[in-house]
């Protein structure tokens, strides 16, 4: 809470050094401020407020809602996740700072907004045409994520994510840029200059009568299309309560969702389960890894085929994950209740940069307690 | 970590990492294309026919340009292309100083032989010896009292009676065989309208002046040279480098494609009869002209090089570069003055570009319509937003939960990455440069490292000039570089809040009491002076100096009156070595 007051107590300041900026003339100081402590000063309010949280939500839906439409069954979550069932499990991509582009938006906000020339009208139309084909591209861009993910496996996700993903936005945002500012600007002082006139600080560049109908016309159409499909998908699918619900829920209500079963396996394994850490382990890595511990076929014979078959109706779901970051390779287990698709419990690794196994000939090597097994075969049972 | 870092990095670097990685792929494009179709050493090699060498008139116009006109004029000395070929035109445009006081003794000594005890008047440059000789046609001094160097070409333009007539500024020191090397140019393509020349700075040091504003001479005869300073150093070395790509290369994968936008200022040439078949600016249109035979340079923009160049291109005149046609140009050697240079040419840029907008994407143009013109605005502009916006918010980011750790990893590595272009930029060069750059780069090599600070702060200039040119007048003196107007800012903001602070405290004191309309103001209540009187005579306002670029000052101008046309009344009727038509 402290930072939203910080950001509060900045904004005199900000707007003091604007103003004095722009009283003074002094364009590049105002400029470069101006954008920059307004696209922070946005996005850190955005943030703080939980602004974002419901559009990333709307986000979710809309990403959701295309991926249905072009085969991938999506399926949009709370906290702003979508889960992508895979071959083997499934992923949970979650939509962050990252892929929000609320400071991207922010940032066109502020370059539009505090640029020396065309009118307020121009610049509100232009701020707001701005920001619904930014919001297209992320959600393509999106889109681009998950059909990658979907199509080629988890081990796409960073390609999908931080190039193909991030290129394509990039390029798009550049060529919003050049059709909101660079062309309107050499245009507008082109048409000045050629009348015979001189810029002076009383006078005001504004685009051409004829760039204004051209782009007028998309300025109007994108924000009303993107507002209209929005309110449309809204009023014609459940899936956005399923984006919007937990959103305002705090942790603790979240956490009285689990149910008791799922404390209790909680509970069990991480009573059962040890984590390399542990000195045992440490100390006896060749044991450890040892076939008769456990072996690639083992797992192929007694575990694959019970996580495989557990899709669809299964209330848990188990999935094994080898990290490849840390030294030594941690082990965990990972379990997600597929009715609220809430994880339960990961560890012991607490931040896993996990690489998901996808594909049917990988290997899977994993820790598996005696207890734990036995729990495995016990839910199997009683179904 | 590595892998959060990695993610970082491409993700949010990306919006510096791309515009810095575009500059350095553009390069390198350049470089390729220009190793296959540039222009090969053996034009260098290229011989005039004795008879075909044609008179060429060489126009310089001067504003206060004591210090730079006599270095100047003795290196037009040490031309090698015949001087009873050449005449020498220098236009003055309102001088306050011995501008035109050190031209007479000029034209007074082009009789003369150069001598100095005896001795014969030499220079030392780039390690080699070139001797001054005069002998010239003439040398003319034309004084133009109005301060418009636009109209002030165009006069030098009109009086010029050579087929070839070449432009240069007073701070260009042209290489000894520049002359020659561009009058081969036009020898050797007779379709070539105007080209040109390949204008690298040098930092060598600058001519030693008297008080006169005269070379001081050794006793044998050689010129003396002043040491620069560090800082005249670091500015005069970075801008090499970036002259390197802009020029060495720019220019000539512009001219390769027909695409040169811009003839320098500093040194460029035209063919005679191809500006008298053209007129760029008929008087009708813009009543900017002083005569109606002389239309070529106008003064709507501040880059009336750039604005002449794409008039050129747009009647589809040949353009030109002459890459073994050198210039050497004193570099700028005070952030103010640099400051006032990048925002001219930036607002120039986007003056110009502007009027002819109608290029952009024009297939009619070809090459450059639908590449060279729209990417040149891509790259200084479209790209800079981004660009500047982020640079801002990059530290930032630990706000947004990234660790502190890894936003300072990856602002190095950006850094890093920046000196890997910058370093890369120079390297692609190298091979296609002469000896003697090769040299320079090899000597520079190391500020490979430094040219990176001087571009981000170069860049902030640019910006400054493109917003500058949408709410300002347009000026040649910017008042003041930046460290003047942080200064000034700094006062500003000093002085503001006091008087806010000080209304306020009145305003609690119960002091702001409405004036009785009965009595007349008195306009003060005692002799004490206030505390705002205290604060401005404790901090004078800042003398803002007068920004001189280039030598050459410009005011708002308003254009010629139409019915002034016939002839400007502000040209002096003296007009020194110039035979009256």
């Amino acid at each position: 809470m402290w930072q939203l007051y910080l950001v509060l107590a900045a904004i005199p300041i900000y707007l003091f050094l604007i103003i004095f900026f722009r009283k003074h003339r002094e364009w590049l100081l105002y400029y470069v401020l101006g954008a920059f402590g307004f696209t922070l000063i946005v996005t850190l309010l955005v943030r703080y407020l939980e602004v974002e949280n419901i559009l990333v939500a709307i986000e979710v839906f809309h990403t959701n809602l295309v991926s249905q439409f072009i085969n991938i069954p999506a399926q949009a979550l709370s906290a702003g996740r979508l889960r992508l069932p895979m071959v083997h499990g499934m992923t949970i991509l979650g939509i962050g700072i990252e892929c929000s582009a609320v400071l991207e938006m922010s940032a066109l906000v502020g370059l539009i907004a505090f640029y020396p020339a065309f009118s307020l009208y121009r610049k509100i139309m232009k701020i707001i045409a701005g920001l619904a084909i930014t919001y297209v591209i992320n959600i393509i861009r999106m889109i681009i994520i998950v059909a990658m993910t979907y199509h080629l496996g988890n081990n796409y996700v960073f390609i999908a994510h931080a190039i193909v993903g991030r290129l394509f936005f990039f390029v798009c945002i550049i060529v919003l840029y050049w059709y909101l500012i660079t062309e309107p600007t050499i245009k507008g002082i082109g048409s000045f200059l050629s009348q015979g006139q001189k810029v002076t600080p009383q006078t005001l560049v504004k685009e051409p009568l004829g760039l204004i109908a051209r782009s007028g016309i998309f300025m109007l159409i994108t924000p009303a299309l993107v507002g209209g499909l929005t309110a449309l998908s809204f009023m014609h699918s459940d899936q956005w309560r399923t984006a919007f619900q937990g959103q305002i829920l705090p942790e603790s209500v979240l956490e009285e969702q689990k149910t008791v079963e799922d404390k209790q396996i909680i509970e069990e394994v991480q009573k059962t389960t040890p984590s390399p850490a542990d000195p045992e382990i440490s100390q006896n890595k060749a044991t450890f890894l040892s076939p008769e511990v456990l072996t690639d076929d083992s797992i192929k014979a007694e575990l694959l085929p019970a996580l495989l078959s557990w899709e669809g109706d299964r209330e848990w779901k188990c999935q094994v994950r080898l990290t490849v970051e840390e030294k030594p390779k941690a082990y965990y287990y990972y379990w997600r209740n597929l009715k609220t698709g809430q994880e339960i419990w990961k560890g012991p690794v607490k931040e896993p940069q996990d690489k998901i196994l996808g594909q049917p000939d990988d290997l899977w090597r994993c820790l598996v307690s005696p207890r734990l097994k036995a729990l495995y075969k016990a839910k199997e049972n009683e179904q | 970590m590595n892998n959060n870092l990695l993610i970082f990095l491409i993700f949010w670097g990306a919006w510096i990492l791309i515009p810095i990685a575009v500059d350095g792929v553009y390069a390198l494009i350049q470089v390729i294309v220009i190793l296959i179709r540039g222009q090969k050493p053996k034009l260098q090699a290229y011989r005039l026919a004795t008879d075909k060498m044609p008179l060429v008139s060489i126009v310089i116009p001067t504003y206060n340009e004591e210090q730079n006109v006599d270095e100047c004029l003795n290196f037009l000395k040490t031309q090698t292309y015949p001087h009873q070929s050449i005449e020498v035109i220098i236009v003055d445009n309102g001088s306050s100083d011995r501008t035109s006081q050190i031209v007479q003794e000029h034209i007074a000594e082009n009789r003369v032989h150069p001598s100095y005890n005896g001795q014969e008047q030499k220079i030392q440059h780039n390690g080699q010896t070139y001797p001054l000789t005069n002998h010239f046609r003439k040398i003319a001094l034309i004084n133009y009292q109005r301060q418009n160097k636009a109209h002030a070409l165009n006069i030098g333009l009109e009086q010029a009676q050579g087929e070839i007539v070449l432009n240069i500024d007073c701070r260009s020191r042209l290489a000894p065989d520049a002359v020659y090397n561009m009058v081969a140019y036009f020898e050797r393509d007779p379709e070539l309208d105007s080209c040109t020349g390949n204008v690298e700075i040098t930092w060598r040091p600058a001519q030693l002046n008297d008080q006169n504003g005269r070379a001081v001479f050794f006793d044998d005869g050689f010129i003396q040279q002043r040491d620069t300073t560090l800082k005249e150093d670091f500015l005069a070395k970075c801008q090499f480098l970036e002259y390197l790509t802009s020029f060495r290369i720019g220019r000539e994968f512009q001219s390769i494609h027909k695409s040169i936008y811009t003839l320098s200022g500093a040194f460029s040439a035209f063919r005679k009869s191809s500006l008298q078949n053209n007129h760029f600016y008929p008087k009708d249109q813009n009543g900017y002209l002083e005569n109606k035979n002389a239309a070529w340079y106008s003064d709507r923009t501040v880059t009336e090089d750039t604005d002449l160049t794409l008039s050129m291109q747009n009647k589809r005149l040949k353009v030109g570069y002459a890459a073994y046609s050198k210039a050497y140009l004193k570099p700028v050697i005070s952030w103010q003055h640099l400051y006032a240079q990048r925002v001219r040419w930036r607002r120039g840029q986007i003056e110009v570009f502007g009027l002819y907008s109608k290029i952009i994407k024009n297939r009619e143009y070809g090459f450059f319509g639908m590449i060279m013109f729209p990417l040149t605005l891509l790259l200084d502009h479209t790209l800079a937003l981004p660009r500047l916006i982020w640079t801002a918010l990059f530290p930032f980011l630990v706000l947004f939960g990234y660790s502190p750790t890894i936003v300072s990893i990856a602002f190095l590595v950006i850094c890093g990455f920046n000196i890997a272009v910058d370093f890369f930029n120079i390297m692609i060069c190298y091979p296609i440069v002469d000896q003697e750059t090769k040299k320079k780069i090899r000597a520079t090599l190391h500020y490979g490292f430094l040219i990176s600070i001087f571009r981000f702060i170069v860049f902030y200039f640019r910006i400054s000039g493109f917003l500058i040119a949408l709410r300002e007048s347009p000026s040649w003196t910017i008042t003041g570089g930046p460290v003047q107007r942080t200064k000034r800012i700094t006062q500003k903001m000093q002085t503001w809040t006091q008087n806010i602070a000080s209304k306020v405290y009145r305003l609690i004191q119960g002091r702001n009491n409405p004036p009785n309309p009965a009595q007349a103001p008195s306009p003060k209540k005692n002799n004490t002076p206030s505390f705002l009187e205290k604060l401005h005579s404790a901090n004078p306002a800042p003398n803002i100096e007068q920004n001189h670029v280039d030598g050459l000052a410009r005011n708002n101008s308003a254009p010629l009156a139409p019915n002034n046309l016939a002839r400007d009344n502000h040209i002096n009727d003296r007009i020194d070595g110039l035979n009256h038509k």
